[in-house]
């Protein structure tokens, strides 16, 4: 899917919202590498309903294709990308 | 020739049978069961989504279901490796368009399934595999037979569950039947410690159900979708399995015949477009027709529907289609722009877009132009020579076929000239690994197919490579008596890598000569098939007959010539219209 050459092959911050269900995090890792990306910074912060929240930055190119795979893992409710001004809100 | 073995002595069932799952429904209309475990209420459950038969092979931690088989109305397929349970609920699933069930043990029964699980995944193939575990008590401590298959599953399934209640169950199956067989189908794991399917539910246990629908897309995307479409001048249809399996065949026909444009398939669309249509030319791609590639090359429009722009479709990627916009229609968001940026792309239930989009298309010119090159590059079975010319056996083996047979087949060779020289009225009716490509697909395939179209004739034809790859399934052939009927086709070479070495390794065959294969008639008469060896042209006519006239199973074995390569071949790295052309 990727080219190393690709000039687009820069860090992209990704939110997800997940069921938190036994191995969601293997599941969000395992389709991070196998669809070509390289995990910079995770975090999961602590979440006492059923649901979990997944930070990370990336970095690969066309992150649409890595956000659109993710959303087929059965147990995540949604993604998105996060701008350079969500990112700073968030921190 | 052999003799089949008397029906009298083969190995039977000894368990009772009861006539009807113990359930009832209460007002809510959910089903209720007073199931004395867990092992119980999947079996009942299984019922209840309609399944009346599972493939599977016993072991130890999964024991306990197979005891509330025992008196089940179920009908379980011993079959004699849990790949092969595997591959026949995939061929189950795929000639019959319900979802296949297959069950191991934990541990290597377990493992066993994985080549099983990523053939469903790579083919988008409703598949429900239930796997036994070790007790949670003991979990995660390396026990006898232990294996993390929860860990395992991740890469080879749309879902899987570790469950770690009895009173779990309900929403697991549940669950699980509907994510097989939702949107885009694919395998789901259930792995079940063995205590848990012992243990008795806290509660009456409830069937649950749940439905879901797709949205259409944007009315503005269907009217783009429209205007390319009546604007194009050299339009194309490029039809993939996602017909086939969201059951849109007739809808895809409509859609042609209204556009009027010519048509092209991939491997696992063949049979969505009834071969004598016109300005129909075949498969694409790797071993594709040259009418087809040739024609995909110089189109102004591609209406991709179902398909995924693989890479033995599309040669080099930038080279493909290149004058052509695309309009591209699936189930799976993540398929668009995956390797090809649509122009359009149109995501939902393609019985539902299909006619959204279909206009009239003013191509009355380039479909007359296809069609001649369909007519100019057909195929030639004139080769010389009086050794089997295995095309032409394939091409005269399709004629004389019934309309609905199940053809399944193996990898390597064979495949292709099935592909490429048998017709298929439809999807269901061709079972080949396409996205897996797994050798020893075949003839587990073609036990599952028998077995949910008992009354269509099935014919798999295999290559020395692959028949030996799920031999030990001519047992479970044999004992369930299926009058599947095996063509292997032995050049006593893995006859596809060999084409390869000799055309970019230099000739240099490595570890490809299969000439030390065994007596595969005494073979199969060990199993107890009949069967016959052909090794001339003139033989085969009668062969055939006498192999489709033969009741119950029957193995051909059709001796071929080393040297045959599959042509025309898209070298790698080449653009579709580089086409190789052999002799």
């Amino acid at each position: 899917m990727n080219t190393l050459s690709d000039s687009n092959n820069s860090f992209h911050s990704l939110f997800i919202h997940t069921a938190n269900r036994p191995a969601i995090l293997e599941r969000v890792l395992r389709v991070v590498r196998h669809r070509g990306y390289t995990l910079c910074s995770l975090s999961m912060p602590e979440s006492d309903s059923g649901d979990a929240s997944i930070y990370m930055q990336v970095r690969g190119l066309n992150p649409d294709q890595l956000l659109r795979q993710l959303e087929k893992l059965v147990d995540v409710h949604n993604v998105a990308l996060l701008n350079e001004e969500q990112e700073v809100l968030r921190a | 020739m052999t003799t089949a073995a008397d029906d009298s002595e083969k190995p039977k069932s000894e368990k009772p049978k009861s006539e009807k799952p113990k359930s009832e429904k209460s007002e809510s209309g959910h089903e209720q069961h007073g199931c004395t475990s867990g092992a119980e209420y999947v079996v009942q459950a299984l019922l209840e989504h309609g399944v009346s038969t599972v493939f599977g092979y016993p072991g130890g931690a999964i024991m306990p279901l197979y005891d509330a088989l025992y008196e089940s109305p179920m009908e379980h397929i011993l079959c004699r490796h849990e790949q092969g349970a595997a591959m026949s609920a995939v061929g189950f699933a795929r000639a019959s368009g319900k979802a296949g069930v297959c069950i191991a043990t934990s541990g290597p029964g377990a493992t066993n399934l994985v080549t099983g699980l990523a053939e469903a995944m790579l083919d988008s193939i409703p598949l429900v595999a239930l796997t036994g575990q070790v007790p949670t008590s003991v979990l995660g401590t390396d026990a006898f037979q232990e294996v993390d298959m929860l860990g395992l599953s991740l890469a080879v399934t749309k879902h899987s569950f570790l469950v770690s209640s009895v009173d779990e169950l309900p929403e697991v199956i549940e669950q699980a039947f509907r994510i097989a067989q939702s949107g885009r189908p694919g395998p789901v794991l259930i792995d079940l410690p063995k205590d848990i399917l012992q243990a008795i539910p806290s509660t009456v246990l409830h069937s649950v159900r749940e439905e879901g629908c797709l949205p259409m897309p944007e009315p503005d995307d269907l009217e783009q979708a429209r205007v390319l479409i009546s604007n194009a001048k050299k339009p194309m249809l490029y039809a993939g399995g996602g017909v086939g399996m969201a059951s849109a065949v007739e809808q895809l026909r409509q859609f042609q015949a209204l556009t009027g444009m010519p048509s092209v398939v991939t491997l696992k669309g063949l049979g969505s477009i009834a071969p004598q249509t016109a300005g129909y030319l075949g498969m694409l791609g790797m071993h594709g027709t040259q009418a087809a590639n040739l024609a995909v090359q110089e189109c102004d429009l591609l209406v991709c529907v179902g398909a995924r722009f693989d890479d033995r479709v599309t040669g080099r990627l930038d080279g493909f289609a290149p004058d052509a916009k695309v309009i591209h229609l699936d189930i799976d968001r993540a398929e668009f722009g995956k390797r090809r940026q649509p122009d359009v792309a149109l995501q939902g239930d393609l019985c539902r877009i299909l006619p959204a989009i279909a206009v009239f298309s003013d191509c009355e010119v380039w479909q007359k132009h296809c069609q001649a090159m369909a007519h100019e590059y057909r195929w030639q079975y004139n080769a010389p020579g009086g050794t089997v010319y295995a095309p032409a056996l394939l091409n005269e083996l399709s004629q004389k076929l019934p309309i609905n047979t199940v053809v399944s087949c193996d990898v390597g060779q064979h495949q292709m000239w099935v592909a490429q020289h048998m017709s298929f009225s439809r999807p269901e009716n061709h079972l080949s690994s396409g996205g897996l490509g797994t050798m020893g697909f075949g003839l587990p395939a073609a036990i599952g197919a028998a077995l949910s179209r008992p009354d269509d004739t099935v014919v798999c034809v295999s290559g020395d490579g692959s028949i030996m790859m799920n031999i030990q399934e001519l047992t479970t052939l044999r004992r369930l008596n299926l009058p599947v009927k095996i063509v292997l086709l032995d050049n006593e070479r893995l006859g596809m890598v060999r084409q390869w070495q000799t055309l970019f390794f230099d000739g240099r065959h490595s570890e490809t000569n299969l000439s030390d294969n065994p007596d595969f008639i005494g073979l199969a008469k060990a199993f107890g098939v009949s069967g016959k060896t052909v090794w001339q042209r003139e033989q085969v006519t009668d062969a055939l007959e006498e192999m489709l006239a033969s009741d119950g199973p029957y193995f051909l074995h059709v001796a071929i010539n080393a040297e045959g390569n599959v042509w025309p071949l898209v070298p790698p790295g080449a653009a579709n219209h580089q086409m190789l052309e052999g002799i």
